[in-house]
């Protein structure tokens, strides 16, 4: 049975390294994930996923229990993909890389025997990128993290409704953007 | 987090932007976040009851429904590199849509034609260098380029054939010569590149000795020169001491009356001491 990650942070704060490590191991693929979704850059987001695990090591001693370590660690990496201004630059030069992204993408899962897989890829992060900041990172949390509303709620510290307001607001955007090619 | 303002003006924008470029149906305004919530399925039972008899009798919440459905499928399709730590973490939300069949379908297929054409390309390159190669005696021997000239001359036939295989027989003598002047040449070169090699070699080590023999001698200065100020300093401090005795024996031959004929410095040793001690009580007696 998985120790609790309740369990492995006070173990952490106790100076355990390996609770410390552990609790990286069992996180840093969602937070890279996070990451990845929102920059669209593998290398911006392994930074990212350093940086965050970094912040994480150094404060663990001030975690408190009145917010989960995912709501957490989730906020580092948000403030962090801000931070570093990617999500932003990433908008602004959607148009010119996206096809590169999708094209490193696609080959990643073998689809050049796919083209038309391929140009949905491409056409995907192009309206994803377009999308308002505060929208795109509702919906990757949603759609890709597969975070609960009161989850993501918890995480930007805004009301659940605005959540799903936003959320309503980015689907009908991304339809907009992708009618075209929608089933 | 202090991004409320911030998000909140993005939040009117997106929405104006959102009711300018959606051509979509929109449904029932009350119900539409919970339409969201609904095909998400992030509803409490008791609201999910009430979404879902909602929907089954309004038809602009079902066209709703169905607009964002299509859009979900459709985002389910995207997808991105593939990481290494999928393998620990299977929901890191990398996998979405794609299933590992496709990636296996890609390796499966990769080596049948990506080794055709690097083979291929290697023949190609093979040709175009006019590289040979043969077996002699059970040995491999490439040759890269066109045969000479004088391996490609017949046997000569005919009247004057005898003549021909002189100049043939000389022709591949002058080859002969020429290879072996060509590979004298190297062997000159590399001879020199390996003088030169020592030479640098032999310097480098030379300069090493030299700097080692330097800082050997400069330490050794330095010893010297701290010994040298040490026994200045222990020459100060035993005039000093020599000082300090003499004012002692005056002091005592003033009170004692003893005359005390021996070198001061005698007081030094503790024989010396003694005799002095010895010679006070005779002239105490």
């Amino acid at each position: 049975m998985d120790v609790p990650d309740s369990q492995l942070i006070a173990d952490a704060q106790a100076g355990d390294n390996a609770a410390m490590s552990l609790l990286a191991q069992r996180w840093q693929g969602r937070a890279y994930a996070l990451a990845y979704r929102l920059t669209l850059d593998r290398s911006d987001a392994e930074d990212i996923r350093q940086q965050a695990f970094l912040r994480v090591q150094r404060a663990i001693h001030r975690f408190t229990d009145q917010a989960t370590f995912s709501t957490w660690l989730y906020r580092i990496v948000l403030n962090l993909c801000r931070d570093h201004g990617r999500s932003k630059q990433t908008r602004s030069r959607a148009m010119q890389v996206v096809g590169e992204r999708s094209e490193v993408c696609g080959k990643g899962l073998g689809d050049t025997s796919l083209p038309e897989q391929h140009e949905t890829n491409r056409r995907i992060a192009d309206a994803m990128g377009l999308l308002p900041t505060v929208i795109h990172e509702i919906v990757i949390m949603r759609h890709y993290q597969g975070l609960k509303f009161t989850q993501i709620a918890e995480i930007l510290d805004l009301p659940v409704s605005t959540v799903k307001s936003r959320m309503t607001v980015g689907l009908r955007l991304l339809r907009a953007q992708l009618e075209d090619i929608a089933p | 987090m202090t991004t409320n303002d911030h998000d909140t003006t993005n939040d009117d924008l997106a929405a104006r932007s959102a009711n300018e470029d959606t051509s979509e149906p929109v449904g029932c305004p009350e119900w539409c976040d919970d339409l969201t919530a609904f095909l998400y399925d992030d509803l409490d039972a008791d609201r999910e009851a009430e979404v879902r008899a909602h929907v089954s009798t309004c038809e602009r919440c079902q066209a709703e429904l169905q607009s964002a459905q299509s859009t979900t499928r459709l985002l389910d399709t995207w997808s991105i590199e593939e990481h290494t730590w999928r393998q620990d973490n299977d929901d890191v939300g990398l996998s979405i849509g794609h299933p590992k069949s496709q990636a296996g379908a890609w390796n499966r297929f990769r080596p049948w034609w990506a080794g055709g054409i690097a083979a291929a390309v290697f023949f190609a390159l093979f040709v175009m260098i006019g590289a040979q190669v043969e077996v002699q005696n059970g040995a491999f021997r490439l040759t890269i380029g066109t045969p000479t000239a004088v391996e490609n001359i017949k046997q000569p036939t005919g009247a004057f054939a005898g003549d021909a295989e002189i100049v043939l027989t000389r022709f591949r003598n002058v080859a002969g010569e020429e290879a072996d002047s060509r590979i004298e040449t190297l062997l000159n070169t590399l001879e020199e590149y390996l003088a030169e090699f020592r030479r640098k070699e032999e310097s480098r080590r030379l300069s090493l000795a030299q700097a080692v023999d330097r800082r050997i001698h400069e330490e050794r200065l330095e010893h010297r020169l701290q010994l040298q100020a040490l026994a200045q300093q222990l020459l100060f401090e035993s005039s000093q001491a020599r000082g300090a005795i003499n004012e002692i024996r005056t002091h005592m031959v003033a009170e004692e009356g003893a005359t005390v004929q021996d070198d001061p410095a005698s007081l030094l040793d503790r024989e010396g001491k003694a005799k002095v001690t010895e010679d006070t009580t005779t002239n105490m007696q």
